[in-house]
């Protein structure tokens, strides 16, 4: 009877912990209202023998097969250094909360060797925000 | 050192499974196919572990069975398992297990039985006169009667009868219509 339950258990949770993650993984397309964008921040650590010569290389490398995968494009000359390891960009349309969650997972995954990205900014801007918000992005 | 292995793979799954939901989660899928690969190295290792562990205590027991048995007999008779002993509820320190009760419900079961059948044999040889007799007064009363209850053929030609009734004459033939004449 135990082992019974303890099966009925484990069942139930393996099913709640999938049904969680179907929640938390379904994509949905929110429409994003023209002229929104969404501004990016990351540190690139490099993991080679002279990181400065391929660090930016790797990262707008990175940038450009995640922009891919979230459909939008890097504005032009957004690209930009703003410390030594910290790069910026501004991605065009903006992106809603799944798109951002899935640019996020990319940016921090291990796709490039020896490239690990840190995400420190991640925020969509619309026409309809507060000024404060415009002028942080 | 076997105990910190199981441990060690325990742990490791647990660890590369639980890693696997959050890089999902994160949508980090190339950290999840690593870890989802560990994680299947880690569930294959400890289910081969079990299936070998489970393999080598059946054979270690059939190799306990087979064992040869010693061909002094002295040896034989030594090595053969001791009886245990008889009546072990009635040993004193088993006087206070529940076990001792069964052979108290026997003997009370055969003591019951007893009275029971006694007093069946003593009721029986008290009431069997009585009985009988109202039987046999019972079974008079609904007796046959000595004569018969349908007058036979002779009677009923010696009797006549309605000799008019061409029913009864049918029934009595040709005989009774000449006597009746």
């Amino acid at each position: 009877m135990k082992r019974v339950l303890a099966w009925v258990a484990a069942a139930a949770v393996t099913l709640t912990g999938v049904l969680l993650l179907r929640a938390e993984l379904m994509t949905v397309e929110v429409e994003q209202p023209e002229g929104s964008y969404t501004d990016v921040v990351v540190t690139a650590t490099v993991n080679q023998e002279d990181p400065e010569a391929v660090r930016e290389e790797m990262t707008r490398g990175l940038v450009s097969t995640c922009r891919l995968l979230v459909n939008a494009d890097v504005a032009a000359e957004s690209f930009r250094r703003v410390e030594p390891d910290v790069f910026a960009f501004r991605l065009r349309p903006g992106l809603d909360e799944f798109d951002r969650r899935e640019l996020r997972g990319c940016l921090s995954d291990t796709r490039v060797q020896h490239l690990l990205v840190d995400v420190l900014h991640l925020q969509t801007v619309t026409p309809a925000d507060p000024e404060p918000a415009r002028a942080e992005g | 050192m076997r105990k910190l292995s199981w441990i060690i793979g325990t742990i490791a799954l647990l660890a590369s499974g639980s890693y696997l939901l959050v890089y999902v989660y994160r949508w980090e899928w190339h950290r999840a196919l690593l870890v989802g690969i560990l994680f299947n190295a880690c569930l294959v290792g400890l289910c081969a572990a079990l299936v070998l562990r489970r393999l080598t205590r059946v054979e270690r027991q059939l190799s306990t069975a087979g064992a040869p048995h010693p061909a002094d007999p002295l040896a034989r008779l030594r090595a053969a398992p001791v009886e245990p002993p008889p009546f072990r509820w009635l040993r004193p320190e088993a006087l206070d297990r529940t076990h001792v009760f069964i052979p108290i419900l026997l003997g009370g079961g055969v003591l019951v039985s007893g009275a029971a059948w006694l007093i069946e044999r003593v009721a029986g040889s008290s009431a069997r006169a009585g009985v009988e007799e109202d039987l046999a007064r019972e079974l008079r009363d609904i007796a046959f009667p000595g004569s018969a209850l349908v007058p036979g053929n002779a009677e009923v030609l010696a009797g006549g009868g309605d000799a008019d009734d061409p029913g009864l004459r049918l029934l009595l033939g040709p005989a009774a219509g000449g006597t009746a004449r």
